[in-house]
This record gives structure tokens, C-alpha cells and sequence, in this order.
């Protein structure tokens, strides 16, 4: 493991080298090394380790679990999706040399993350996959060169405090390794420092996976990033979040480590806490996303939304929760990665990310809009595709353990999601095409077959999804989550909740009844007649043939339908308090703090520093006489 | 190898007890306001009228979006069991959720058609509908939820049974009455026909349909009203024969046509506020009571 | 031989003032010569060198120990890379050279009243060099600061003569003050090095002196900054342990904190890393207040860091500063200018793979073991603040909208910049070539005994 993650990292300075010779040569590396690191992780064997060196007279350790392999599989599933998408797309990117470069930098920590077996080789390729990855950022939009900096300081504010929180633990214990620190903490009698290390090792999770009070980067940093790269920020990078949030929560035992602190439901009362954040951040998520109009950004809300239903299900300590949970990560990561594609795609083509500007691409771009079409409805929830799944799971986790608050949030959420994804969907696929787009045409092949390669992906696993629940069932069986039911039962086709199971077998068949049915349907009765949705714009105002709503149309692209949606919604929340303001207002206190030392102790005369080194002397004298 | 025909019963019952059902429907809706009104059967005439005639048809989006919708309540009708683990086609994916996210399929599908379209009144339409759906589902879904947390199951023939020492109308009234609400506002009736409001929006995402495609979206209505109705007397009304489901489903039907019937329209922000005031509050209070255990 | 590495460069200057065409070459000769000398030392080590004969306590004597051998070898070091820069030195030659042999004495020495006379010859030095492109006014009140603290630091040297009746380290280093008058005198001591060593709220020039020119931050803060911290050490750790290292340690943490908060605020990229080498100060100072191993020599480690980062910081900030007014992207055409400034900023930060990661997880992780909670949260958080500005600037300079046409860049200022960022990175991964030099020095320093045995029986040397 150590030698394939420090040569994947020497490749990918290679790699800008290569890149600055021919950047399509570089893209293709990336993708072979992107290829060779999924067949790789199928190579190696759960429960090797490996030493990746020696720091501060601690071993760095590399362990490969069950866990390891699941992040590490969805991960690359994402990375190399966007890799083999980006050796086209790059073609309209300023940099594509570095992106070449810090792409293959952030893959190869990202695994690292995921491959760590102790606190501080987390911590280390955490940072590089932070600072790769920040990298790529400011490549975007304009507004994206703030975004960078939002985003590194978030994710170093949870950063920093897992790594105040890791040192906290090897004062304490002598140990980094994560599997003798869970010990140690399971028999640790002191509540306070166990709910502080908790609390702060999670906050790195939350700030990368865009949990509540630190959230706001995804917006920013996603809606403004190069296109395709915010695919794998939102399907992969954010991962590492709900990996870290993973371990603190389950691998941790926190259910032994917080004995006598259950507040509700066998639920401790830290893990509560991560959960109302998770539950905030569905709120936060979907309310902001229905009133996007930018679709980038709106699926960056919808990330702080999913965020809170992995970590809402990972929080519940319950079986089926954890597992719907951590198969949401896989669910979102595909949708997410395919949405961010697929936007990317239009971008390539139309140069604009604004939904208002847009409509009517679906007959120029029908293969992106079939990959949205399907990784909305993973997206929000709905058989069969497989993002139905882990919501249905997470319900199951919350219904049985009589949580209705978050059960309700969860809801929301989900029924939020239809109103969000369906923005996009409607304002720039379908409706009117305006006139400025009406020679675009669609990617070309390399581009649409990564995100149709997730659909079919995405789409197997929601119809048959006992592979991918096969690791996650090992996973849970590694943390001893209770209670031990078996939830995929392959044999009889069954996925199993506590509250009941259902078959997916049988909804897929069903749905392919219907369709059938419907389509019998459809031919028996007579043939439509075709009209057309927006003349060819042959003749400037001529009506040819467009007939809408019993009129005929002059100009068509006026009627499209894609500005304030959801306006008599979005108009009952639009005074509603703005934690960016808030984190703005910090970020000002601290400008403001500077300021006041600048003016006070940094600028003034001659004079005010001979008053400033007496008076020194003087409180150094009277603190110390 | 029952359960498919049984599936194809329900799908049977569906199309001609809801069509029926919603002639005599219209009937009353018209002796209410002391008109006459159409015959009992005027429904399978304007099914089979629509069906008739020659269609147009906004590109293949238009088209496919009707089938999925048509397919996606095909499915959720076929899965839907009728008042008795009997009539339950596959006993091991009557869950719950299973169904209300089938049930989205459908929806879906129509409201992608008809946005395709490209007319504007198609798509806001659309975009109250989705709203109205913020509205009633999450009063109804804190219902069941409870209901789950309270008899430990989401299958719905397992709680047809266990309901067999009292129906959940006397268990949990405050339940009962949140649900039949949010109900009204599933079947798009008045006063929560916000997302078809003929007068404001000439029926909504109807606006562009004609031949077939009207006379199959009918139809995916008539599923859609089959299931929505069906899970309430399902889940409220217990159990009992075949006949005596029909029986319930009628008086709710009837129960809905008559509130509706006097009724005017809300708009949509008033929609939302009423349903996340009093049943909502009703839902959680419900909930509370299960909790505490203090069912009747 | 020791005594060449003053008289080197004390020569040169004569020479250069003289003849003041020569200055540039006088220069590159005296520092190419004082840094062989000073790796030549490394045999003479531990040894004293009587001036005129005098046995201590009575002379003036230097002395070479591990400490004040590694600083010199470091400080020359530094001298030697600045020599690659006519263009920066331009006729500041002399003053270079005055600086050169005050610096190295002020290092070498062992006699209290020689090292305020040699920190005298530095400040004035310093003054002239902070005074380059008419930055007088800011020199001005740098004067200002060094004389008083230069005052302060005398009185606190006739205290020590008044109460030992002698002069010479080890003699007071050897003497038990009185608790009051160890207060009394390293109070005295601490302001009067406190500013040059950029401690709150003695640190008012160090914006205007480092953000007025090019050659003022590339020499003053780190050579003459590396110098004051050394002789922080000597005077706090060896000669007058205990004292006020308590009263440093919360200032520093002020420092610290004050001046990457000051930093955040400023908009001007010189002045901004002027503010950066405050806070960093402030933690080298921290660490150093700890008083102990192996705190002593993870500040030596931090501050070897930090210079050398600073180094690359200021030598391409102040290339870039003077030759583009709006410097929007510029990196564009500077690329390997640019990715030295980067990798050094991230060293700073103390980003993996680069060498700030060593030291200041190391510091974290022995404060730690110390039961010290408080250094960690405020050193984060100064890293927090440290990171936002300085990644503030990296994306400016590297994908703002460029305003004005690059130009070839100086291969001097490439070469230079890339090498020393390369051995940031070298040094991730072999933290040995700074630590255990500094950790020699810490030794040294941390052990007054060794310090008096030294100057007692080593009355050897030349």
C-alpha cells in the first residue's frame, strides 16, 4: 500500500510534466492510474497493514479494513468517472496541467485517508488531499478564488481541532493507533475528556462533509469550482468527511464510551448532538437549494442536505441506520458525481450555470439529460435506482426507534429534494430552447460515458443492491453494531428492515410491467401528431408550426418557465437568518481584531512606542515584584 | 405466481371501481350544487372518448414522461394490498415507504411530460404541485411513522391485521383525521386543487394534453386516487372481506367528494401554512401520545 | 580563529568604505570566506578565545560552543545566499559588511557589555539598511525603538556589573541573584532584546522596517532575527535561568497572536509577511520560554524553518513588489518563482510534506506531554489565521486576473528560491539536517554547567 500511495504521488508531479508537453497525455495517465488503483483495491486483502514510515518516533500505519475498501472503492468509482470525463473536458479549462496534477495528488490521499490506521497519517493525508484539492478550486469562475479560501479554512478550522483532539489522545494514551485508541477510550473513566475528543476529532468530519455550522464553503467552493471537478468534490472529496464522522461514530464505541449518557432511544447524548447537526443540515440544505438559481450551487446545498442523511443514519447507532447511512455514501456519491457531470457537460456547451438562462437542451443534449434524469431520481429517493434504498433504510432506523423529529426532518428533506432536483430538470432540459443555444450540440462520447457507466452502476445496485450491501454488512459486523439482523438477504431476494423488507427484484419487475402495460397502452390507440416545441429559427417571428396552448407563439424562448419556482414557497423563509452573515461577521471580528492591534501597538509615532516599551516594562515589573 | 394475479386484480379494481367511483363522484359534487350532473358511467365515456381521438404530441419527452407516469402507477397500484393479507399481491414489499416513493415514479413522470411540453402553465402547475406535496405528505408521513413505531411494522397487510382488536380510526384518532386531511390534499380536491386550478392556470400541466395522452394520464389518475385511498383504508380502516373494503373505500371517497364539493381553493403559501399549523401539530401530538403510550 | 569571522567582514567594510566600488565584490568575498570559516570552526568546538589575553572573568572573551557555532554557521549561511544579490545589496555593501561581523560577534561573544555594543553596531546597521528606497521614516522609528531597548539592555548590564562585579557570562551564569534582582535584570534584558527579537508590544518597526524595502526583511529577519533569538536563549535559559520566562511566555503568546491577527488585516503583501514573521516570532519565543529540552531545541527547529521560508517569502515578494505595481496573478509568469513562494508559505503553514509540519507538530505534540493545553489551541489558531492570509495571497498572485504583462524574471532570484523550497521539502522528510543541529544547540543552551565549564577550563583557542 505505502508504495503504490508515495508512487501514485511522485506520478503526479510526473504528471504536470507530462501534461505541460501534451495535457491529453496527462489526462490519459490519470485515467490508466485511476484504473489501476480500483483493480488494485480489489487486490489487496482485508486486515493487511503496513508500516508507511516512522514520525516523531511513531509508526505511520496503513490498514486496510473493510471500510478502507468501501471509501476507497466509491471514491475511485467517482475519481475515475471525472478522469476519463476530463481528458475531453479539459480542452476547456485554463489549467489543465495542474489539474492533471493536483487530480492525481488528491486521489492518492484521499486514499490514504481512507487506508490510515492511525490518527496522525489520517491527519497527514488529510492535509495534502485538503491541499491538492484547494488547489484545483480557484481554477474555477471568478468568485471561485474566494471560494478556495473559504474552503481552506473551514476545513482547517475542523482540521485543526481533530488534530488538537489527536494530540489530546497520545498525551493521554501514548498511542495514535486508531484501534488501540477505541480501546482505550471504551475503558477511559474521564466522561469529560471523552466527549471533547469525540466532539473535536468529529469536527473535521463535519466541516468536510458540510454539516451545519460549517456548511457554507460547499456553496461557494462546489458552485464555483472547474465544473467537473466539483463532481468529485461533491460525489468524493466530502466522502472523507462522513468517513471520519464514521469512525468517531461507530468505529469508536461511542455506545460503551458514553454509558449513562443516553438521551433518547439508547442514543448518547454526543451522538445526539452529531445527529441534530446532521438533522440542521437536511433543514439548511434543502431550504437553501429549492431557492438556487444557480444549478451548481443548488447541488451543493443538496450535498449539505445528503451530508445530514449520512451522518442522521450513521448518528443513530442502530444497525439498519448505520447501514443506510454508509450506503448513502456510495448512493450520493454516484448521483452527485453524475449531476455535477451532467451540469458540466452543459457548461461545456452553453458557458452558463444559471438555470434561468437556460431550457430546453434535452433535444440537443438527450444523453445528459437521460444521465440528470436518473441521477435525480437516485437523488431524491426513488425506486429503483439505488439512492432509494439507503433513504429507506435510514426511515426504518428512525421510525423504529421512535425519533419523529428527525423522522419529520428527514421527510422534509426528501420531499424537499423532489422540489430541488426538479429546478434544474425543468429549467434546463425541458421547455423552451433559447435562441442563442440552438446550435449546441451533445458532448462528445467520452465525455457522456462515464456518467452513463454510474447510471447503469447506480441503477444495477438500486435493483440488485446485495454487492454493494455486502461490504457495508461487513463494516457493521467489524463495529459490533447491534442490533445483528441481517439486512441484505441475497438468497431470498430481500433486503430487510427491522420494521419489514421489500423486494427490489419486484419493484424493478413491476416498474418494467407498468412500463409495458403502458406502452401497450400507448400504441393501441392512435398515432399523435408531432409538433414542435420552438420553431427552427429559420424566419424571426414567423409561427412555424408552434402551437401552444391553443395560440400560436411569436417568440418561444419568452415562455420558458425557470425563474423563482417555487415563488408562493421561497417567499415564507426569504427573510430568514443567513449563517453565512454570521460566519461573515466572525470572519469581520477578526479583521476588525487585526485592525485594532495594526492602529494600537503597529502604526503609531516614535513616541507611543517608548510609551508602549515603559509600559512593558512596567506591567512585566508589577506582574513579577 | 398469485401474487401477479393478483396484482392484475388490483389493477382491475382499480380502473373500473375508481372510474365508477368517480362518476358517481361528479354526481354528487353536481346534487350538491343542485345541478343534475352526468351519468354514473360518464367517466368511461371521456376515458375511451380521449383515447379515441388523434393526439399531438411535443416531442418524445411529452411522451415518454405519460408512460412513465402511466408505468409508475401501474406499479404502485399492483403492489397495494386490498383491506386483507389475502389480497396482498407480494406480501414482502407492501412496505410502507415502498409504495409512497413508488408512488413518485408516477408523479414524476407526469410532471417531466408535461414540463416538456414547454408550456408555462404545464410547469408552474408542476412546481405547485411539488410544493403541495411538501405540504400534505409530511403531517401524513409523521402519522405513519408513529403507527410504525407503535405496532413495530411498515408492512402495511401486518398492520391490517394487527389492527384486528380495533381499527386505528379508535386507536389513534387525532392519527386518523391528520391522515384524512393530508388525503384531500393527495387527491389534489378542493380546497387543495392548487396545482390544477382550471380558472388560474387552465388545469395545470393538463394544459397541453389531448387525445390518448389526456385519455392515459386519466387513467394514471384513477390509479393514483386507487392507491392514495386505498393505504388510508388500509392503514385506518382494519381489515375485513373484499366487499367490505370496497365498502370503506367508497365512504371515504364519498367523504372527500362532499368536503370538496363545498369548499373553496386555497392558495399556495396558505396551503403550506395550513398544513404545517394544526395537523402537522396534530401529527407530532399523535406521535407524542404513541410515545407515552396513550392510545384508546 | 574565531575571532576572523568578526574581523573578516570588519575589514572588508574598511575596504569598501574606502573604495566604494568594490563594496559588492568585498561583500561576496567576506561572506564566502565567513561561511567557510564558520563550518572550519566545527573542529574548535567547545572552545573560548581570551581577547588580548584576559582570562575570564576579566577580558573580554567568545565563546564557541555547539549554540553559538550552529548560529553562526546558520547566520553566514544566510549572509552567503543574500550575496547572490548585487542587485538587492546594491550600495549597501558596507553596511552589510558592519552587520555581517556585529552579528557574528554579537553571537560569539561572551562578555555582556561586548554584546550590547555589538547589538548597538547591528541596530545602527540595521537602521541604515531599513532606510533603503527612502524609507526613513519607518528607519526613524526603528532608531527610536533600539535606542531605548538598547538603553534598557545597558542598564540591565551595569545591574549585573554591580552585582557580580564582573562582565563575563559564565561569571553571572555561575553567580545566585538574589529573586529580585534576576526579575529586576531580566526584565531589563527581555525588553531590551525584546525588539529585536519582535516581541509585543516592542515590535511597531518591524511592519514599516520589513515592508519598506527589499533588502531590509531578507536580512533583518533572519539573520538578525536568528541572532536576537539565540541570545534570547543565552541570556533567558543559560546565564539568568528562571527569571521572567513566565512573562515571556504569555507576551509571546500575545505576539503570536497579535501579529497574525494584524496580518489578516493588512492588504500590502511586504508588510503582510512582516506581520507573519511576528507571529511566528511570537511562537519561536513561546517555545523558547518553556525554558527546557526539548522545548529549546524544537524553537531552534521552528525558527531554522521559519527563516528559511521567510527567506524565500521576502526575496520573492520583495523582487515582485518593486518591479510590478498590481501584482494580480503574477505568478503566471514568475511559475517558478511562484511555486517557491507557494511550497514556502505552505511550509510555514505547516502543510505535510513541507518542513513547517515538523516542527509545529512537534511542538504541539511535546506541549502536549507538558501538560501545556493552552500553546496548542492558540498555536492552531494562529495557524488557522496564518493560513487564511497566506492563502489569501497564493490565489491572488497565482489565478487572479493578470493586470500587468509579466517580464523575464532574475534566474538569481529563481534559483535561489527554488532550491531553498526544495530543501523545505527536503527537510519533511529528513527533519534530521535541522533538528539535530538544533537540538545541539538546545543542549548547549539548556546547560549552564557545561556553559561554565567551557569558559573556565576551555581557556585554549586562538
Amino acid at each position: 500500500m505505502a508504495i503504490t500511495l508515495i508512487s501514485i504521488l511522485a506520478l503526479s508531479v510526473a504528471v504536470y510534466f507530462i501534461s505541460k508537453l501534451s495535457w491529453k497525455v496527462g489526462a490519459v495517465i490519470n485515467a490508466l492510474a485511476g484504473a489501476y488503483l480500483m483493480i488494485y483495491l480489489f487486490t489487496l486483502k482485508v486486515g493487511s497493514s503496513e508500516v508507511l514510515g516512522t514520525l516523531f518516533g511513531e509508526k505511520l500505519l496503513l490498514t486496510y479494513t473493510n471500510a478502507s475498501f468501501y471509501f476507497s472503492f466509491v471514491s475511485m468509482l467517482v475519481i475515475l468517472a471525472v478522469m476519463v470525463f476530463a481528458i475531453k473536458w479539459l480542452d476547456s479549462q485554463k489549467y489543465p496541467s495542474a489539474f492533471n496534477m493536483f487530480l492525481l495528488m488528491m486521489t492518492a490521499a484521499s486514499l490514504g485517508v481512507f487506508f490510515a490506521g492511525d490518527l496522525l497519517t489520517l491527519y497527514i493525508f488529510w492535509e495534502i488531499a485538503v491541499l491538492s484539492s484547494m488547489l484545483i478550486v480557484p481554477m474555477g469562475k471568478k468568485e471561485a478564488r474566494r471560494a478556495a479560501i473559504i474552503y481552506a479554512v473551514m476545513s482547517a478550522t475542523g482540521t485543526y481541532m481533530y488534530l488538537y483532539a489527536s494530540f489530546m489522545i497520545y498525551s493521554r494514551y501514548g498511542n495514535f493507533n486508531l484501534a488501540e485508541v477505541a480501546k482505550d477510550l471504551a475503558n477511559d473513566p474521564s466522561m469529560p475528556f471523552k466527549v471533547t475528543v469525540y466532539l473535536l476529532l468529529a469536527a473535521a468530519g463535519i466541516a468536510k462533509s458540510g454539516i451545519f455550522p460549517l456548511h457554507t464553503w460547499l456553496r461557494i467552493a462546489h458552485g464555483n469550482a472547474p465544473d467537473a471537478f466539483s463532481a468529485v468534490l461533491s460525489g468524493q472529496l466530502v466522502k472523507l468527511g462522513s468517513y471520519v464522522l464514521m469512525l468517531v461514530t461507530a468505529f469508536f464505541p461511542t455506545l460503551k464510551m458514553f454509558q449513562g449518557l443516553e438521551l433518547y432511544s439508547k442514543i448518547p447524548s454526543p451522538n445526539y448532538f452529531l445527529l441534530a447537526l446532521g438533522a440542521t443540515s437536511i433543514i439548511v440544505g434543502t431550504l437553501m437549494a429549492i431557492k438556487q438559481d444557480d444549478m451548481k450551487m443548488l447541488i451543493a446545498f443538496s450535498s449539505v442536505a445528503n451530508g445530514g442523511y449520512i451522518l442522521v443514519g450513521i448518528a443513530t447507532m442502530d444497525a439498519i441506520g448505520f447501514e443506510g447511512g454508509i450506503l448513502h455514501v456510495f448512493n450520493h456519491a454516484l448521483a452527485a458525481a453524475i449531476i455535477f457531470m451532467a451540469f458540466a457537460s452543459v457548461v461545456y456547451r452553453t458557458h452558463t450555470t444559471k438555470i434561468s438562462e437556460m431550457g430546453g437542451l434535452i433535444h440537443k443534449m438527450p444523453i445528459t439529460f437521460i444521465s440528470y434524469l436518473f441521477a435525480i431520481i437516485s437523488l431524491a429517493g426513488i425506486p429503483p435506482m439505488s439512492g432509494f434504498i439507503s433513504k429507506w433504510m435510514i426511515y426504518q432506523a428512525l421510525v423504529r426507534k421512535g425519533m419523529f423529529v428527525t423522522a419529520f426532518i428527514a421527510f422534509f428533506g426528501s420531499i424537499g429534494s423532489f422540489l430541488y432536483v426538479f429546478r434544474p430538470l425543468a429549467g434546463v432540459f425541458l421547455g423552451q430552447l433559447p435562441k442563442k443555444y440552438k446550435d449546441v450540440k451533445e458532448v462528445p462520447a467520452i465525455m457522456w460515458i462515464p456518467m452513463v457507466t454510474l447510471v447503469a452502476i447506480s441503477f444495477i445496485m438500486g435493483v440488485w443492491p446485495f454487492p454493494i450491501l455486502k461490504p457495508i454488512e461487513a463494516m457493521r459486523a467489524d463495529f459490533a453494531i447491534s442490533p445483528s439482523v441481517k439486512i441484505a438477504d441475497a438468497s431470498n431476494w430481500l433486503v430487510r428492515g427491522v420494521t419489514g423488507s421489500w423486494n427490489p427484484v419486484i419493484v424493478f419487475n413491476l416498474f418494467i410491467i407498468g412500463f409495458a402495460i403502458a406502452y401497450l397502452l400507448y400504441t393501441l390507440f392512435p398515432k399523435p401528431k408531432k409538433v414542435d416545441l420552438l420553431a427552427p429559427h429559420k424566419e424571426e417571428g414567423a409561427p412555424i408550426n408552434i402551437y401552444t396552448g391553443g395560440e400560436y407563439i411569436y417568440t418561444p424562448d419568452l415562455y420558458q418557465y425557470n425563474t423563482k419556482m417555487y415563488a408562493g414557497f421561497e417567499r415564507m423563509y426569504e427573510k430568514h437568518p443567513s449563517w453565512e452573515k454570521v460566519l461573515d461577521m466572525l470572519c469581520k471580528f477578526f479583521h476588525d481584531l487585526g485592525q485594532l492591534v495594526h492602529g494600537w501597538f503597529f502604526r503609531p509615532s516614535p513616541s507611543a512606542y517608548a510609551f508602549w516599551t515603559v509600559m512593558t516594562l512596567l506591567i512585566v515589573f508589577w506582574v513579577r515584584w | 405466481m398469485t401474487g401477479v394475479y393478483k396484482a392484475i386484480f388490483n389493477l382491475a379494481i382499480a380502473f373500473f371501481f375508481v372510474l365508477t367511483l368517480e362518476g358517481i363522484g361528479r354526481k354528487i359534487t353536481a346534487r350538491v350544487q343542485r345541478r343534475i350532473g352526468p351519468p354514473w358511467y360518464q367517466s368511461f365515456i371521456d376515458v375511451f372518448k380521449a383515447l379515441s381521438k388523434h393526439p399531438f404530441s411535443n416531442g418524445w419527452i411529452f411522451d415518454f414522461g405519460v408512460l412513465m407516469a402511466l408505468g409508475g402507477a401501474i406499479a404502485t397500484a399492483a403492489i397495494v394490498p386490498m383491506g386483507s393479507t389475502f389480497w396482498t399481491p407480494f406480501p414482502n414489499t407492501d412496505n410502507f415507504f415502498v409504495i409512497m416513493y413508488l408512488f413518485a415514479v408516477g408523479a414524476l413522470g407526469m410532471a417531466m411530460g408535461m414540463v416538456g411540453s414547454g408550456n408555462p402553465w404545464a410547469s408552474i402547475g408542476v412546481t405547485r404541485a411539488l410544493t403541495q406535496m411538501l405540504g400534505y405528505e409530511l403531517p401524513y408521513l409523521i402519522v405513519l411513522a408513529s403507527m410504525m413505531f407503535y405496532y413495530k411494522t411498515a408492512s402495511i397487510h401486518l398492520l391490517i391485521e394487527k389492527q384486528a382488536g380495533g381499527w386505528n380510526l379508535l386507536v389513534m384518532p387525532i392519527g386518523a383525521i391528520v391522515a384524512f386531511i393530508s388525503l384531500l390534499g393527495m387527491l389534489g380536491k378542493k380546497p387543495f386543487d392548487i396545482a390544477i386550478a382550471p380558472a388560474e392556470i387552465a388545469s395545470g400541466p393538463m394544459v397541453e394534453l389531448s387525445g390518448k395522452y389526456l385519455g392515459l394520464l386519466h387513467i394514471m389518475h384513477v390509479f393514483s386516487i386507487f392507491v392514495e385511498i386505498t393505504l388510508f383504508v388500509d392503514v385506518f380502516l382494519g381489515g375485513g372481506n373484499f366487499w367490505w373494503f370496497l365498502l370503506k373505500f367508497l365512504i371515504v371517497w364519498i367523504l372527500a367528494v362532499l368536503i370538496s364539493s363545498v369548499l373553496p381553493r386555497f392558495r399556495i403559501e396558505q396551503m403550506l401554512k395550513f398544513y404545517w399549523g394544526v395537523p402537522l401539530g396534530l401529527a407530532f401530538l399523535n406521535a407524542f401520545f404513541v410515545l407515552m403510550g396513550w392510545t384508546l | 580563529m574565531m575571532t576572523l569571522a568578526i574581523a573578516i567582514p570588519l575589514i572588508a567594510a574598511f575596504l569598501a568604505a574606502i573604495r566604494k566600488s568594490w563594496g559588492y565584490i568585498l561583500y561576496a568575498i567576506a561572506a564566502i570566506l565567513n561561511f567557510i570559516l564558520s563550518l572550519s570552526l566545527i573542529g574548535a568546538v567547545p572552545s573560548i578565545h581570551a581577547l588580548g589575553g584576559w582570562k575570564p572573568p576579566f577580558g573580554i572573551n567568545l565563546v564557541l560552543d555547539n549554540a553559538s557555532f550552529y548560529a553562526i554557521l546558520f547566520i553566514n549561511a544566510i549572509f552567503l545566499i543574500v550575496a547572490v544579490f548585487p542587485d538587492i545589496i546594491g550600495k549597501y555593501a558596507t553596511v552589510m559588511l558592519v552587520l555581517m561581523a556585529a552579528v557574528n560577534g554579537f553571537v560569539l561573544t561572551g562578555d555582556l557589555f561586548n554584546s550590547f555594543v555589538f547589538m548597538e553596531i547591528i541596530s545602527a546597521a540595521a537602521v541604515i539598511i531599513a532606510s533603503k528606497r527612502e524609507n526613513y521614516y519607518s528607519a526613524f522609528k526603528y532608531l527610536i525603538f533600539a535606542g531605548i531597548a538598547g538603553s534598557l539592555y545597558l542598564i540591565a548590564v551595569i545591574f549585573v556589573y554591580t552585582q557580580t562585579g564582573s562582565l563575563n557570562m559564565a561569571q553571572a551564569a555561575y553567580f545566585s541573584f538574589s529573586q529580585k534582582s534576576l526579575v529586576a535584570i531580566t526584565t531589563l534584558f527581555l525588553i531590551g532584546l525584546g525588539v529585536e527579537a519582535k516581541l509585543f508590544p516592542l515590535n511597531g518597526w518591524v511592519m514599516g522596517v520589513y515592508g519598506g524595502n527589499d533588502l531590509a526583511p531578507v536580512i533583518l529577519s533572519t539573520a538578525v532575527t536568528f541572532s536576537a533569538m539565540y541570545m534570547m536563549g543565552r541570556l533567558m535559559i543559560t546565564i539568568f535561568g528562571g527569571g521572567v520566562l513566565q512573562v515571556l511566555y504569555v507576551l509571546a503568546l500575545i505576539t503570536m497572536l497579535a501579529g497574525e491577527l494584524a496580518a489578516l488585516y493588512q492588504k500590502n503583501l511586504l508588510k503582510t509577511l512582516a506581520y507573519s514573521s511576528i507571529g511566528q516570532a511570537g511562537l519561536v519565543l513561546a517555545v523558547l520560554s518553556k525554558g527546557k529540552e526539548p522545548f529549546t531545541s524544537l524553537a531552534y527547529f521552528q525558527l531554522m524553518n521559519e527563516v528559511t521560508a521567510k527567506l524565500v517569502l521576502f526575496l520573492v515578494a520583495g523582487y515582485l513588489v518593486y518591479k510590478y505595481t498590481n501584482l494580480n496573478g503574477i505568478f503566471k509568469s514568475h511559475k517558478v518563482l511562484g511555486t517557491a513562494f507557494s511550497i514556502a508559505s505552505f511550509s510555514l503553514v505547516g502543510f505535510p510534506l513541507f518542513a513547517g509540519f515538523q516542527s509545529k507538530l512537534r511542538i504541539i505534540m511535546e506541549a502536549f506531554k507538558g501538560g501545556d493545553y493552552l500553546l496548542p489551541a492558540l498555536l492552531l489558531l494562529a495557524t488557522l489565521i496564518e493560513l487564511t492570509y497566506l492563502i489569501r495571497w497564493n490565489v491572488r498572485l497565482w489565478f487572479e486576473d493578470q493586470v500587468e504583462e509579466g517580464e523575464k524574471g532574475s534566474w538569481r532570484h529563481g534559483f535561489v528560491a527554488i532550491a531553498l523550497a526544495i530543501f523545505l521539502v527536503v527537510i519533511f522528510f529528513f527533519p534530521n539536517i535541522y533538528l539535530a543541529p538544533a537540538s545541539k544547540m538546545a543542549d548547549a543552551i539548556t546547560s549552564v554547567s557545561g556553559y561554565i565549564n567551557i569558559v573556565t577550563s576551555g581557556l585554549g583557542g586562538m
